[in-house]
């Protein structure tokens, strides 16, 4: 009898008490769920659905017309035994092997020549960094003139009475690239080490000097240890960066003379709007995400070990 | 630190003018009537000077249409990226919404994923809903940047919540509360993140690529480019002065809001 009723009593409020869970929910964080929702749509949309979508797609061959067929790990199989890729591949390892360790050292220079200027260091400092805020594109299309067979630099050089360089040919591609990357870089990673060095306070350096420190001790013992996190985020950045290296490639050579110049990414392009093969191209997108990651975890292990 | 050395200045003026000096070279090539690279650095005589090129990029290519497009994107992108960025912002720094540390860590996750690897979904996403040779199909991808959010997230942390609390008290609606009391004690972070967002999706290349073939519909960017692979001859002169041109937005808002760029800057390497 009692089970009955209260049987029956449950049967009729839980209804209500779910709903006024509910309602208490909703009127507890409708707040925070209508602010939050914008944003959140945006980023499944742009970021969490093309994630997934892309491993999914890397599966099939899809010729943009048409549908996509599922063809199992082919796409991967293909990819190491293409030539095309592993010398895109090779390459991007080349662009990364120059630019890092350059930039790395040439930015913390001119940190340590801004951090000893005592009187217009901010002038400077903005004229060091106007090739980051100019369009990647115009200053692309600028050096795409700089570096012509007959262009400035080589007239530089001829007044010089040096002989003229080659700079877009086979060999010196890539090395012609990276000088553009480095000069338009170093101005930016420098401030990332000038804010390091004017964090040092000035007593421990006056300190070792005090006790007989020269500049080079100064260096190896005091302002080097401290900047090492630094030195090992410009480093992690530009990794990141030389592997997203796509527009300058694009603009000055399209990946010539030859193929010598292209990027993993220039390849990605290639082969999803020129060829048209989208399951080729995720399969690649996934294969240079994961050698992207694996590099920077390697990078931080690294840094932890040490 | 005593007095700096003179060698150090000398070192110091040689590599801003070796920073400015291919600047100065494509305003000199854009000023020359007939496109030639055979000319030196320094012009011969201030007669040889013309806007030709100028005249023609505005008048007889698609730039101001292009320049026009670049705006419209990058100030949609903008708005947009600080609109939501600081609506969720808000919502994880306060964590009032259960599981919302979830959230988090998918807007930490997206970080590390840079949106070139997602180029071919994103492509095959939007030409299946049709925003390809859309305008809005460039806003869209641009503006869910997560550096937004996390940017927005960290500073609103440090604002204590007690503000809200006195406005509630205060008779203030909560809606109230968040847009009179929070945000704008968060306007320090709203102008880097208005700052750098522009910059972005301004310099933005590979998205406007791919998503859009339509001439008059592309961005500066990419229609520069186009201008650089003309298939016969590259017209120097034009190029020259459209790469300038389509640099000055940028250039602007730097000079103009120097700090809040190179604040920005701080934050970007704080960040990871």
């Amino acid at each position: 009898m009692t089970i009955k009723r209260s049987g029956a009593l449950f049967l009729k409020t839980a209804p209500r008490v779910v709903m006024r869970k509910f309602s208490n929910a909703f009127r507890k964080y409708y707040l925070d769920l209508t602010l939050a929702l914008p944003g959140l749509l945006l980023l499944t949309t742009f970021f969490v659905a093309p994630a997934i979508a892309i491993f999914i797609v890397s599966f099939t061959k899809w010729p943009i017309i048409g549908r996509p067929t599922f063809i199992g790990l082919q796409n991967y199989y293909r990819l190491f035994r293409d030539e095309f890729f592993i010398n895109a591949l090779k390459n991007t390892f080349y662009y990364t092997s120059i630019l890092v360790p350059s930039i790395t050292i040439l930015s913390f220079m001119l940190a340590l020549l801004l951090r000893n200027l005592t009187r217009g260091r901010e002038f400077f400092k903005a004229i060091y960094i106007f090739p980051m805020v100019v369009t990647l594109t115009s200053t692309a299309a600028i050096w795409k003139g700089m570096l012509l067979p007959f262009g400035p630099l080589n007239q530089i050089l001829i007044k010089c009475g040096l002989s003229p360089i080659e700079f877009l040919s086979v060999e010196l591609v890539i090395p012609s690239l990276c000088l553009v990357l480095i000069w338009r870089d170093i101005g930016y990673y420098a401030l990332y080490f000038l804010a390091g060095l004017e964090s040092i306070s000035p007593e421990i350096l006056e300190a070792a000097t005090v006790d007989g420190a020269g500049p080079l001790h100064r260096f190896c013992y005091i302002i080097f240890p401290l900047m090492r996190p630094i030195v090992i985020l410009v480093s992690i950045l530009t990794t990141i960066g030389s592997f997203m290296i796509f527009t300058l490639v694009y603009v000055i050579t399209g990946g010539g003379p030859a193929y010598a110049s292209q990027a993993l990414l220039n390849y990605i392009y290639d082969v999803g709007w020129k060829e048209f093969r989208m399951g080729y191209a995720a399969a690649t997108a996934v294969v240079y995400f994961a050698t992207l990651f694996v590099l920077t975890m390697i990078q931080r292990l690294v840094i932890k070990y040490e | 630190m005593s007095r700096s050395k003179p060698a150090l200045y000398i070192i110091a003026l040689i590599w801003a003018i070796m920073v400015v000096l291919p600047y100065l070279w494509a305003l000199r090539i854009s000023l020359i009537p007939t496109y030639t690279t055979f000319v030196s650095f320094f012009p011969e005589s201030i007669s040889e000077l013309s806007f030709v090129n100028y005249q023609y990029l505005l008048f007889k290519t698609q730039f101001p249409r292009w320049m026009l497009n670049s705006v419209v994107v990058s100030i949609g992108a903008t708005l947009l990226n600080v609109v939501i960025s600081s609506m969720l912002g808000y919502v994880l720094a306060r964590k009032r919404l259960p599981k919302s540390n979830i959230i988090f860590g998918l807007v930490l996750a997206s970080l590390m994923v840079p949106q070139h690897i997602l180029i071919i979904a994103l492509y095959l996403g939007l030409s299946k809903v049709r925003l390809t040779n859309n305008l809005l199909g460039v806003i869209l991808p641009l503006s869910a940047n997560p550096f937004g959010i996390f940017l927005m997230r960290q500073y609103i942390t440090l604002i204590p919540s007690e503000y809200e609390e006195a406005a509630l008290v205060d008779g203030c609606s909560r809606i109230g509360a968040v847009f009179r009391v929070v945000l704008p004690q968060a306007l320090p972070a709203i102008g880097v993140l208005t700052v750098t967002m522009f910059m972005e999706t301004w310099n933005n290349f590979i998205v406007p690529l791919v998503i859009i073939t339509k001439d008059s519909l592309k961005t500066v960017t990419v229609g520069v480019a186009d201008l650089a692979f003309q298939t016969l001859n590259v017209n120097w002169g034009v190029l020259m002065a459209g790469s300038l041109l389509g640099a000055m937005p940028t250039v602007l808002v730097f000079v103009l809001f120097n700090q809040y760029f190179l604040r920005g800057l701080q934050l970007h390497g704080g960040m990871k």
